[in-house]
């Protein structure tokens, strides 16, 4: 089983959902997945956008974080399971030797 | 054992965030003394051009020092700047196809022609690569 | 051997002033460097670069004519004769009236739930 980070930066409400997908097909099938939502991919996390996505990907065990600089110029409250981050955080994946998907 | 980081961008600057937020990354992993590889593809090579220059804004009522525009270039030469300090290192490569397509030659110093030997090279003894997409 | 899988779903995007697609073309370069394995994953309207009828003609403005216009059938071609694996999603195909037939040979198509399992056989995943 391997670590994945996908970085989605595109909004979800206009965007292609693969990222969402994929995330969530391979959490299903036993791999570390995280997903990591940056620049307009950050809607996601408003509460009332997709909420039946972040559901299956919570559901599916994947791990929701967003840029919290993001979220805030944005003016984003996280919910639905996704927690704020800071891009220290990718940087750490990224260091890791996780699987770095940006979509 | 030191840690190493490719990046590969596509976007030009003043269109689209996807390359400050790489930018932003590549900043962290500079503070943390981490060696670096930028591959600037497409219109990625116009974030280290050097003619970028800030402008007055009108709609703010900025002449041009107020403004303090914002300008990509500077910020390549923070990074390097920044890794260097921290006993890392950046190694920007502009694809050279790229440039010479658009004009954009002139870019910062510490600036490199280049292309996709770099990155093959680099995906191969890099700690990781994330290569950064654009978007139509 | 790295192994880099390239998912291509942007079709047409700058094709005409770079005479290719330049995630093809990033791709088949990769795929010409010893040590790296590369496939295309194509998706949405990049599907369509697999399909056999495109006609490419290029532009022309005023007296000047494209020499080269871009021809992705035959670059896809060209990077199967080098190595490179190409995969389709099905269902993309299909909402493009496209089916195996219409393709360039040895396109791997594949459902698109099928994708996460691809993604899972590489070292690296990009999308383009």
């Amino acid at each position: 089983m391997a670590n994945y980070t996908f970085i989605a930066s595109r909004d979800p409400v206009d965007g292609d959902a693969m990222v969402h997908e994929l995330s969530r097909d391979l959490s299903s099938a036993g791999h570390d997945v995280v997903l990591f939502l940056v620049e307009n991919g950050t809607f996601l996390a408003r509460s009332g956008v997709c909420d039946d996505v972040k559901a299956e990907l919570a559901d599916a065990g994947v791990t929701m974080l967003a840029d919290a600089f993001a979220l805030a110029e944005r003016g984003i409250e996280a919910s639905g399971g996704v927690q704020g981050a800071s891009l220290e955080t990718l940087v750490d994946h990224l260091a890791a030797g996780r699987k770095v998907v940006w979509h | 054992m030191s840690t190493t980081l490719t990046f590969m961008l596509m976007d030009p600057p003043f269109e689209a965030t996807r390359s400050t937020t790489a930018l932003r990354l590549l900043q962290i992993a500079a503070e943390r003394g981490y060696n670096l590889n930028v591959l600037a593809y497409e219109g990625a090579v116009y974030v280290p051009f050097a003619g970028q220059t800030g402008h007055p804004n009108p709609v703010h009522g900025h002449d041009v020092g107020e403004e303090d525009h914002p300008l990509p270039r500077e910020w390549v030469r923070i990074i390097g700047e920044t890794a260097a300090s921290n006993g890392g290192s950046l190694d920007w490569v502009n694809c050279g196809m790229c440039a010479d397509e658009r004009g954009a030659n002139d870019a910062v110093d510490g600036v490199r022609r280049g292309g996709p030997p770099a990155l093959a090279a680099w995906m191969a003894s890099s700690t990781n690569t994330l290569i950064i997409p654009t978007r139509a | 051997m790295a192994s880099l899988l390239c998912i291509c779903d942007q079709g047409y995007r700058a094709s005409i002033e770079e005479q290719d697609d330049t995630a093809v073309w990033m791709a088949h370069m990769l795929q010409r460097n010893e040590g790296t394995s590369t496939a295309l994953l194509l998706r949405a309207s990049a599907v369509n670069y697999a399909f056999t009828g495109q006609k490419p003609t290029g532009v022309a403005f005023g007296s000047w004519t494209q020499s080269h216009p871009a021809d992705l059938a035959r670059d896809l071609k060209r990077f199967q004769a080098d190595g490179g694996r190409v995969f389709a999603i099905s269902e993309d195909l299909a909402k493009r009236g496209l089916g195996g037939a219409d393709l360039i040979d040895d396109v791997t198509t594949i459902p698109a739930a099928g994708v996460a399992a691809l993604v899972a056989e590489f070292d690296m995943v990009s999308f383009w």
